[in-house]
């Protein structure tokens, strides 16, 4: 076993392919932290689905109007696992309901970047030339920009969307794995089996496509996967910033920043357990991406 | 035990300060400040915001001034006269009043500390009113003879203006304006020096401000903050004939975040600090007390004191009545039924502004105890959609426009929740407070966030200012409201004379309002501070804590 691009050769790879991903699975299995951050993930994702059936209040429902003074900012108790805000809307609701609006934004913008990133990479890598040097000089200046300041003038001529914010998150965040793919794509284009079908008159689309890129998948996996925690982060900084999510749609950059005002006077948990599933969500998603890139790499286990 | 304890603790601090209030004063000190935003224009001529007001009432002296519980009172003027139909006004300056002999750094000026005289004020009202300063607020002052005439170019001077002799100024107004007064207390009406000015211009004056007032500027640091030192040469002495002010200077920091000048005040940095509601409890908030007359709350903390009382002010979402869906009367009593003014002061706000059923604030003249005003009453709020063509099945969505601050997205995701429960959809849009205001002026908003604090206490600040149909766009009738009725109400009531009449003209424009709704009337405002245990001789203005004036504090250590 040199190297597993040989995988990619012919039409009877899916047999081989199989074989591979299972490989990689039993090797994830064996990386405690991978699987720790594996778990995290996947309990996001739970949390996100169900979460009407977990949590007993509405996440928008402000209880100060019905029941005053005792459900404003009220520690942590058995009605409210993590308190009430100002409002007295349930923290805990707000938490759960606030993995929708972040992995909802993560995958939109994550499936934009993976689109992009994929395609130019593989254009660039591929054609080479000029083709390459103005993909590579656009990945430059987009990579040289200030991520968040561009963000932040586009929703500053724009209202403030989510759409707007997972559309410009992902304009600008498919540059790593554009580089990774064109990196992947310039190594394999002369290997044999890219040779043979040449030989054969596949076309340069099916080459591309059908299969060069079949061999990008993994490394692609594991940039998007570490890529997912940064986008939280980014769509967190924004919300606190209050160019991202909008009140009253519960997000945990903006719990954060409404609740850092409370911090000092003693009430931490408004912005301590959103700022809890942040960390732990996006820890999740680094663990595991690490875990991926350990089990997707053979050359770096054997 | 402890609660005694407390007692005793508060008790020997009152004693501790009536004892040292009764003490002499001390020189000295630096007072040491905060401002929340840099401020836009220390030239008073060019000032139209209360950031920048808080310096220039330190630097500036006017002919009268409001004082503290919003009375006219001589300043630089020591007396006025006017005729019986109003539409003269005769002041006579104090003596012995010099502008600033240095400034900077100990750097002489370009009047070199002359003394102040009518030649002073003729000037200054002359350029106020100049077509080329475009002062903001010279309209303010429209009333004054020969206005139009100087503004549109046909004279080279303000009629209206007349030095008698060195001490004495008159004032010759096109038509009785009851409130003429106490309009030259506003802070735009600053006399000033006419050599520095002219030294300058008046766009660079903001740089380098001279006036007559306790302290001379000395240094601003943009975004950081901004010197004054102590005017040797100021004219003012105290009951016991000790020269004023007491302090050395001030010095003014820019600070925008209320956690950072609370954690700055609490670190003894900052003499003064604004309490965020966050704090509001940690500084005694909760346990205040009343004077019953004046209004003025007070709590004795190991603190420091905290201030608190009402403020002539309305804070308000206005609606274009121009736009639908606010054209509709229906929509606009709809959203003033529907939110629960009570609630939301009391929980979100700590209780501090008192609810709003009309425009006037308590305290104003003309104010009415007895407006019905809107309550809560959502039932009504759906009934008054219902009719206006919106239900389950047809929805309203909203867009209101604020500027970015804690307290306005405090109210607004209350007030979000509040319509939410009439149906109604409210999206929240933030902006800086330029654009909010341009777009405001320019009617691109139907629904938007405001606020107006008193310039000159009467009601035509407010109801003419803000609503008269004259008025529509940057001149503060945001709403475009537009009421022939109520038009010939506030000018009628600016023509007369007698209080009584006026009050009645004002309460019957001020049902008019109501009653057409362009407005959601939320609350008055309260005005609030808190200052170090050892500082003496603050008083908390019932104008607003921005209009505070130093120049007889002084600090016990």
């Amino acid at each position: 076993m040199e190297y597993a691009p040989v995988i990619g050769v012919g039409t009877s790879a899916e047999g081989q392919a199989r074989s591979l991903w299972y490989d990689a699975w039993v090797r994830l299995r064996r990386n405690k932290l991978a699987m720790l951050g594996l778990g995290i993930v996947v309990l996001v994702i739970l949390l996100a689905i169900f979460a009407p059936y977990i949590t007993r209040y509405d996440p928008t429902e402000q209880l100060i109007w019905t029941e005053g003074r005792a459900a404003q900012l009220a520690p942590p108790n058995a009605k409210h696992w993590f308190g009430t805000d100002l409002y007295g809307r349930d923290i805990f609701s707000r938490v759960v309901y606030g993995s929708r609006v972040s992995l909802q934004i993560a995958i939109a913008a994550m499936g934009i970047s993976v689109f992009i990133g994929t395609v130019l990479g593989a254009l660039a890598g591929y054609y080479g030339g000029w083709i390459d040097e103005v993909i590579s000089w656009l990945m430059n200046v987009i990579y040289a920009f200030p991520f968040l300041l561009f963000i932040i003038t586009v929703v500053a001529f724009l209202p403030p969307s989510l759409t707007l914010v997972y559309v410009a998150i992902g304009l600008i965040s498919w540059v790593s794995i554009g580089r990774v793919v064109r990196g992947q794509v310039l190594a394999f284009k002369n290997q044999e089996f890219v040779e043979a079908a040449r030989a054969l008159g596949v076309s340069n689309r099916r080459i591309i496509f059908h299969h060069i890129l079949h061999n990008v998948i993994a490394p692609v996996i594991v940039q998007a996967t570490l890529g997912m925690g940064s986008i939280i982060m980014t769509e967190a900084a924004l919300s606190y910033l209050g160019f991202g999510t909008q009140p009253p749609t519960p997000s945990w950059g903006l719990e954060i920043s409404m609740g850092q005002d409370y911090l000092l006077s003693g009430k931490w948990w408004w912005s301590i357990f959103p700022g809890i599933a942040i960390c732990l969500t996006v820890l999740g998603f680094n663990l595991l991406g690490d875990g991926l890139r350990d089990a997707l790499d053979p050359r770096l286990k054997q | 035990m402890r609660r005694s304890f407390v007692l005793l603790l508060a008790a020997l601090l009152v004693c501790g300060l009536t004892a040292s209030v009764l003490a002499a004063p001390k020189y000295g000190g630096i007072w040491r400040d905060a401002l929340n935003a840099n401020p836009p224009d220390l030239n008073p001529v060019h000032a139209t915001d209360t950031t920048s007001a808080e310096v220039i009432y330190q630097i500036f002296e006017s002919l009268v001034e409001i004082d503290n519980e919003g009375n006219i009172v001589p300043l630089l003027a020591e007396s006025w006269t006017s005729n019986e139909d109003g539409t003269v006004f005769t002041f006579k300056l104090r003596e012995g009043v010099r502008f600033h002999a240095t400034t900077e750094g100990g750097k002489p000026t370009a009047n070199g500390g002359r003394e102040m005289t009518a030649e002073d004020v003729v000037w200054t009202f002359n350029h106020i009113c100049d077509p080329a300063v475009n002062s903001e607020r010279a309209y303010f002052v429209d009333m004054i003879k020969g206005y139009a005439d100087y503004r549109e170019g046909i004279t080279d001077h303000l009629a209206g203006v007349k030095a008698l002799d060195k001490y004495t100024v008159q004032f010759e107004l096109s038509y009785p304006f009851a409130p003429f007064i106490s309009i030259l207390g506003y802070n735009s009406f600053m006399i000033l020096p006419r050599e520095d000015v002219e030294k300058w211009g008046h766009r660079e004056f903001n740089f380098h401000p001279v006036g007559t007032g306790p302290f001379k500027f000395e240094e601003w640091v943009q975004d950081s903050k901004v010197v004054l030192s102590r005017n040797e040469n100021y004219w003012m002495k105290d009951a016991d004939g000790n020269q004023l002010p007491y302090l050395d200077g001030i010095e003014f920091r820019i600070i925008v975040d209320h956690n950072i000048e609370w954690t700055e005040f609490l670190a003894g940095n900052l003499y003064q600090v604004y309490v965020d509601d966050p704090y509001y409890e940690q500084a005694g908030g909760t346990k205040m007390t009343v004077n019953p007359e004046t209004g003025l709350k007070t709590a004795v903390t190991n603190l420091g004191l905290f201030y608190e009382r009402p403020q002539l002010g309305t804070y308000y979402y206005g609606m274009n009545v121009e736009k639908p869906p606010f054209n509709d009367k229906r929509v606009r009593q709809a959203l003033n039924y529907a939110i629960n003014r009570e609630v939301l002061i009391d929980l979100v706000l700590n209780g501090r502004p008192s609810p709003a059923k009309g425009v006037l604030p308590p305290g104003m003249m003309a104010y009415n105890p007895d407006l019905a005003g809107y309550t809560y009453d959502p039932e009504k709020a759906r009934q008054l959609m219902a009719e206006a063509g919106y239900g389950p099945n047809n929805p309203l969505e909203i867009d209101l426009y604020y500027n970015s601050s804690t307290l306005h997205e405090r109210v607004a995701e209350a007030m979000q929740a509040q319509y939410a429960q009439i149906g109604v959809k409210l999206n929240l849009r933030v902006l800086d407070w330029g654009s909010l205001l341009d777009g405001v002026e320019r009617g691109e908003y139907g629904m938007f966030r405001m606020g107006w604090v008193v310039d000159y206490p009467d009601p035509d600040n407010f109801l003419y200012v803000l609503l008269h149909s004259e008025n529509i766009g940057p001149q503060g009738n945001y709403a475009r409201f537009n009421n022939p009725r109520f038009d010939e109400l506030t000018k009628l009531a600016r023509l007369e004379t007698d209080t009584a009449k006026r009050i009645q003209y004002y309460q019957e424009a001020e049902r008019l309002v109501v009653e057409e709704a362009p407005w959601v009337f939320i609350y008055h405002y309260a005005t609030f501070s808190m200052v170090a245990p050892f500082v003496r001789g603050y008083e908390l203005p019932s104008f607003g804590q921005y209009a505070n004036k130093f120049r007889a504090v002084w600090l016990d250590r």
